[in-house]
């Protein structure tokens, strides 16, 4: 598995929250399958510099969520049904478009100079 | 006597912890690969000062040889400590910025070579199996102290020798080998669950995990292998040169006094192992070092 989690400190989203959104973003594309294990909270905190206690924290929301399940002995494991519905990948697909988009149209690009711009990123 | 051996085994890692956390300071600042070097080997020649002096006060404090018999055991631990600590404590955080971590989770199994875990649990169950073999056939010297000759008996004469590594000798050093085990484990956790960024890229990051891991249980491996030297040799020597032997003692003494050979050719490896200097590869150029 070479996933990885990026963390930026200057960013304003707390760091649990930065977690939680790239793991449920992994676990709704199927990148992280049911059964996949997940490291320790000791070496994810030690990697990423934050404190044990915001590993934790994530992977607790993520339990409550439906997404991650934690045993005594067995460490953190992702829990599904399998790959993630297609309907559930499109609809992430979607979101980070829409993001994309307000992002653009807030910064006053134009709707064809957004289109073009990704036209340019996936070149067919 | 004993509170002075408590003394030295409790203070002397709290001073190399006091030692390595001074290095720590005096290596931080930004990433120097061969400034950090230079105090991890600072951090190991510390703890062989004090491992050393260890030994020495044990070695003066413990009667009938028992410090002597303990001598490469405390220097061990202490070897063990130090280079456990100069892989963990003493290289320098790295600058405050966008972090990375990996999903995969590490396990140290992943990072010890495998000729050498070979290596060190083949010499670790010989030594073992001696002290075990020693423990059950000592007997009583004459002066009535359990455990520290071996005897026999033939017909209406009985023969002994000592000193032999009964219990009088192999308790203390049963217990020194589990102190010393517990901490190789505690160092091999502390490297694998080490934070990333010790290198210039991911690549190096692993390559810097194998070759800590590869010290620690390196220096492990020294420190049972120069244990097992001394107790061959003397429970081997004891075995032989007795006057009337059971059947089983010739063969043993002497598969005994051949493993001298073995653990001095390991013991000389482990060593080469312990200081030999790493040296990270080229930075990948998939895995930028600014991305951390």
């Amino acid at each position: 598995m070479s996933l990885v989690l990026t963390l930026d400190p200057d960013n304003p989203t707390p760091p649990y929250e930065q977690l939680r959104r790239q793991l449920a973003d992994l676990i709704t594309a199927g990148q992280l399958g049911p059964g996949d294990r997940l490291p320790p909270l000791r070496q994810l905190a030690g990697d990423l510099g934050v404190a044990v206690g915001t590993v934790a924290r994530t992977y607790r929301e993520l339990e409550q969520e439906g997404m991650l399940t934690s045993r005594r002995g067995g460490g953190t494991r992702v829990i599904g049904t399998g790959r993630a519905p297609a309907t559930d990948r499109r609809h992430l697909l979607g979101g980070m478009a829409a993001d994309f988009v307000a992002r653009a149209r807030g910064l006053g690009f134009a709707d064809e100079e957004i289109v073009v711009a990704l036209g340019r990123q996936l070149p067919l | 006597m004993s509170l002075l051996v408590l003394l030295v085994l409790v203070g002397g890692p709290l001073l190399l912890t006091v030692i390595a956390l001074a290095a720590q300071s005096l290596a931080r600042g930004r990433v120097d690969t061969r400034r950090e070097w230079k105090w991890v080997r600072v951090t190991w020649a510390a703890a062989l000062v004090v491992g050393g002096v260890a030994a020495w006060l044990v070695n003066g404090s413990l009667d009938l040889g028992r410090g002597t018999m303990l001598v490469p055991a405390v220097l061990g631990l202490f070897v063990v400590a130090g280079v456990g600590l100069a892989e963990t404590v003493v290289r320098p955080q790295r600058p405050a910025g966008p972090r990375t971590a990996s999903l995969a989770p590490r396990r140290a199994a992943d990072y010890v070579p495998r000729a050498l875990a070979i290596a060190v649990v083949g010499i670790t169950a010989l030594h073992l199996a001696t002290l075990a073999l020693t423990t059950t056939t000592a007997s009583t010297d004459d002066m009535g102290r359990a455990g520290r000759q071996i005897a026999a008996q033939c017909g209406n004469t009985g023969s002994g020798a000592g000193p032999y590594p009964g219990s009088f000798y192999s308790v203390p050093l049963i217990l020194l080998l589990l102190v010393i085990g517990l901490v190789a484990a505690a160092s091999l956790t502390a490297v694998v669950r080490r934070p990333r960024g010790f290198a210039p890229d991911d690549v190096g990051d692993d390559e810097l995990r194998r070759q800590s891991t590869t010290r620690v249980l390196a220096a492990a491996g020294a420190t049972v292998a120069a244990s097992h030297v001394g107790i061959a040799f003397f429970a081997g020597g004891a075995m032989l040169r007795m006057d009337c032997q059971r059947a089983w003692m010739p063969p043993v003494g002497w598969v005994l006094m051949t493993s001298i050979l073995a653990a001095l050719l390991l013991l000389g490896w482990f060593l080469g192992r312990v200081v030999a200097p790493g040296t990270l590869p080229a930075p990948s150029p998939a895995h930028p070092a600014g991305t951390r």
